[in-house]
């Protein structure tokens, strides 16, 4: 072996003498993307449902039901070949796609969405919440969920649901679809696989039966992913998919403009502006179903009157933002259901007005303003917004005493309802307005015969003490209602009865920046969901 | 006292000085992830989970037991050589330390030998040519190096070799066409490439080492020049150097063979100083070069209250000075012969 290579003076030569770059465009079937993606951790779909796996996840398993990334303007079958509602739309039974396999050769059929969707209530980690939001429980799935034979699975609901909310609810990541032999094979003490499936290492098998299988993860570094050539829909372009962890705004940039990245998602925007003259290069623009909200706590003075939080909604300045920090990051948005979104109302009635605030601060008994604390997130450009709220507060006499801090620190203090006041935003799990009106409007707590002394940290109103009697009844009944024209009206008018009594001040609904080399085709990702599989490059 | 009870005492003494600064290591690291507001169990767990499972988890985590039960439990874990597993990976820490850390080991490595050859002769110099433009010259680069921000340094050098002048491969360890052709062994991946022969991912390897390894370099360069600077200083002032000269012997010489291998012992300590607080990971520079070194994880673990990963680390570079000043201590026997007795 020749070591002389090794030699300290040697690598200094080189390295002082600049080496030669091997540099070229990124391979033709390999599609390599930039993105922080250190959070992740937990793979298992049942246990984790960060965006990030999710994003990653959405590629490797499928659903029941699922857009096509070719051409997702209507939501159809994936595992499912087709569905039905029963006539009380109690039941819905799902005709199982025939031929299809996982990734490891084992075939798909209801025995897997069968197991999948139980491991998912019983592991009861945080992707479990929607299995509750459907009714079920670790008591009760048993007696709702079956397989009466290899192509039928059906799922009866506990509590009348509308079928179209069941249905969009099925294509979020919690409900991916695991290869049920290969999971039970790694079972541990009545795990359910977890163990296995989340600490993946190298060179394991995917669990799935989706486009692409995971190659190799290297926390905090790297993921690669190779196509699944007998894919049941088609053959992905791509053979590779490589997510390179570049925590690095500026350096993510400087690989897309080079030649070294095909797609980019953590660029600033004054940099997508900047790329977006540049040769070789392209930004596109795609709405996200995340909101940027502040909330005031019901419980801590002065906002136990709803009239201070409606002149809260006078005090941010939305064209500002929207011109600045906000730019082509984020869209006006007032209220909790994303656009996209069935029964989205985008009218946007707030504006800085300080006369109002005022005037209703005095109303409420605060004519020479307070001071309060208000934390936020301690990042861009949730520092920034907080900032401006700052300065457009003070002009009706509120002091707004800014603390940044980690999300790690807000959310137990959240939880247990101790701040005054915050900014942070929320992201819809799935394309239905229930996805956020669950969350805003609705308290388990303010239900008829609920125990009011119950904690619900899992809650958003919960957790600023806002039980909302009458809205929480009319979240769950629009949840329950089967007319859809109906449903859409019951949403809007929850939306507008939110902005005269709600704590949460809804700002922004986050655009995603996708910075691409200009030869990308084919890249689905928007509100509806996410995939590199239709990926091409010319 | 017979020589061999006398370097048994010092091992002995050694010994109990490293087990206590572990020890202190430990309590102060433990104490300070428990002290800290931030929630492991929010972390493990995302902010939307119900009370049950909180509760369950926080159980399992073991956060529920007295504080000093918590401290004893982890004791008795990393004496049985099990660091826990980190959930910001859910990975043992002892296999992500494995994996992080070599990636740190080669940056700074190449960090301080780049230091080194800079920053010696542009002391030297700055000490023989004291006083003139030349000095001032070194003092002005020397102060470039200590006070740019690192990041803006980083992002130059980015901009400047790898995105202009095209020198220079750009952020992460290879370019993605060389991920996994060579198999890990050392984890330092300029040394696997050249033991498995792979002479294009070296060349590639070493074309992304470059430019971090110059920024750290650099800023390395900087320090080591100062004090290069003034240990000269220091020896030129000495009799023996104007008797060398008055012996006739030639300004290089007394620089080179009289005046410089005297300031060797502290040089040693100087250069295996910086090499450590390298070692500890530089973070801004991972940053911007997205490489995957102790500083990021080390930083990612403590904003997650991932303690166990902050302990395993802070172990790790505990070890890592302890074994420094004790190869110091042995290069100064082998440099300075008074110590020797």
């Amino acid at each position: 072996m020749n070591l002389k290579f090794a030699s300290p003076l040697a690598i200094a030569v080189a390295l002082s003498t600049g080496i030669p770059a091997l540099h070229a465009e990124t391979p033709s079937d390999t599609f390599v993307i930039v993105r922080e993606i250190s959070s992740i951790a937990e793979w298992d779909p049942a246990v984790s449902q960060i965006l990030d796996v999710a994003l990653i996840n959405g590629d490797v398993y499928d659903s029941l039901v699922g857009f096509d990334p070719r051409n997702p303007d209507t939501l159809g079958g994936m595992l499912a070949e087709s569905w039905s509602v029963s006539e009380d739309g109690m039941t819905i039974t799902f005709k199982m796609r025939e031929g299809v396999t996982f990734h490891s050769g084992n075939p798909v059929t209801s025995a897997d969405p069968l197991f999948s969707f139980r491991r998912l209530m019983l592991i009861g980690r945080e992707p479990s919440s929607n299995m509750r939001a459907l009714g079920y429980s670790a008591e009760n799935i048993d007696d709702y969920l079956s397989a009466p034979d290899p192509q039928t699975f059906v799922m009866k609901l506990p509590n009348k649901l509308a079928p179209t909310m069941v249905i969009n609810m099925l294509t979020s990541s919690a409900f991916s679809v695991v290869d049920s032999e290969l999971v039970k094979s790694h079972e541990v003490d009545g795990d359910f696989g977890a163990k296995w499936l989340s600490g993946r290492a190298d060179g394991e098998a995917s669990a799935g039966s989706g486009p692409f299988m995971i190659d190799t993860f290297r926390p905090q570094s790297l993921v690669m992913l190779s196509a699944n050539e007998d894919y049941w829909r088609f053959k992905p372009a791509m053979k590779r998919v490589i997510y390179r962890h570049v925590p690095e705004a500026g350096t993510q940039r400087l690989l897309i403009e080079k030649g070294d990245a095909d797609l980019a998602f953590n660029i600033t925007a004054t940099d997508a502006a900047a790329m977006a003259g540049a040769e070789g290069v392209k930004v596109e623009y795609r709405p996200s179903k995340k909101i940027l909200y502040f909330g005031f706590n019901r419980m801590i003075e002065p906002f136990d009157d709803p009239r201070v939080v409606k002149a809260m909604r006078y005090l941010v300045d939305y064209e500002g933002l929207s011109n600045s920090i906000m730019k082509d990051i984020g869209t006006v948005h007032q209220t909790f259901v994303p656009a996209g979104f069935l029964g989205a109302v985008t009218e946007t009635p707030f504006s800085l007005a300080v006369e109002k605030a005022k005037a209703l601060l005095a109303e409420a008994g605060y004519p020479d303003g307070f001071e309060f604390t208000f934390t936020a997130y301690n990042r861009k450009p949730e520092m920034d917004l907080a900032t401006s709220f700052q300065a457009t507060a003070a002009q009706a006499g509120v002091k707004v005493d800014v603390v940044n801090a980690p999300v790690s620190q807000t959310i137990p203090l959240y939880r247990d309802q101790k701040l005054q006041a915050l900014q942070l935003s929320y992201t819809a799990g799935y394309l239905d307005p229930n996805a956020t009106a669950s969350k805003f409007t609705f308290n388990p707590g303010a239900m008829p015969g609920a125990d009011r002394e119950a904690k619900w940290p899992s809650e958003m109103t919960y957790r600023l003490g806002w039980y909302p009697e009458d809205l929480s009844e009319k979240t769950a009944a629009a949840a329950q209602e089967l007319d859809e024209t109906k449903r859409t009206k019951m949403y809007e008018e929850l939306q507008k009865a939110a902005w005269e009594d709600s704590p949460f001040v809804f700002l922004f609904q986050a655009t995603q920046q996708l910075a691409m080399r200009d030869n990308v085709e084919g890249v689905f990702y928007d509100t509806r969901g996410s995939s590199f599989a239709s990926v091409t490059k010319k | 006292m017979t020589r061999s009870t006398k370097a048994g005492r010092i091992a002995l003494k050694q010994g109990a000085t490293i087990a206590a600064t572990f020890l202190g290591l430990v309590l102060v690291t433990f104490l300070i992830g428990r002290v800290m507001p931030l929630d492991p169990v929010t972390a493990a767990v995302g902010p939307d989970v119900s009370q049950e499972i909180y509760d369950a988890v926080k159980e399992e985590m073991g956060l529920n037991k007295p504080l000093l039960i918590q401290l004893l439990d982890y004791i008795g874990q990393v004496l049985r050589g099990d660091f826990g597993v980190s959930f910001s990976t859910n990975q043992p820490v002892i296999r992500d330390i494995a994996r992080v850390f070599p990636a740190t080991v080669e940056l700074a490595a190449a960090g301080v030998l780049i230091g080194t050859l800079i920053g010696v002769p542009l002391g030297v110099l700055a000490a023989v040519k004291r006083g003139t433009a030349i000095d001032g010259a070194v003092r002005v680069v020397t102060l470039v190096g200590h006070s740019a921000p690192v990041f803006w340094k980083g992002l130059i050098l980015l901009v400047v070799f790898y995105a202009a002048l095209d020198w220079a491969n750009g952020p992460g360890r290879l370019s993605v066409y060389y991920e996994g052709v060579v198999p890990t062994r050392t984890g330092l991946i300029v040394i696997d490439a050249i033991l498995a022969r792979e002479w294009d991912v070296m060349r590639d390897a070493l074309g992304h080492l470059a430019l971090p390894a110059f920024s750290l370099g650099y800023g390395a360069a900087a320090y080591i020049g100062r004090m290069t600077r003034s240990f000269m200083l220091d020896q030129l002032r000495q009799e023996y150097v104007s008797v060398a000269r008055v012996k006739g012997l030639s300004e290089f010489r007394v620089v080179f063979t009289e005046v410089l291998p005297n300031c060797a012992v502290q040089l040693v300590t100087t250069i295996a100083l910086t090499f450590g607080l390298l070692l500890e990971g530089a973070v801004l520079t991972e940053t911007v070069f997205a490489w995957p070194g102790l500083g990021q994880y080390m930083t990612k673990a403590m904003f997650n209250a991932d303690m166990n990963a902050v302990l395993g680390g802070t172990l790790v570079i505990g070890v890592i000075f302890v074994a420094l000043n004790l190869g110091s201590d042995l290069l100064y026997r082998i440099l300075d012969p008074r110590t020797r007795t």
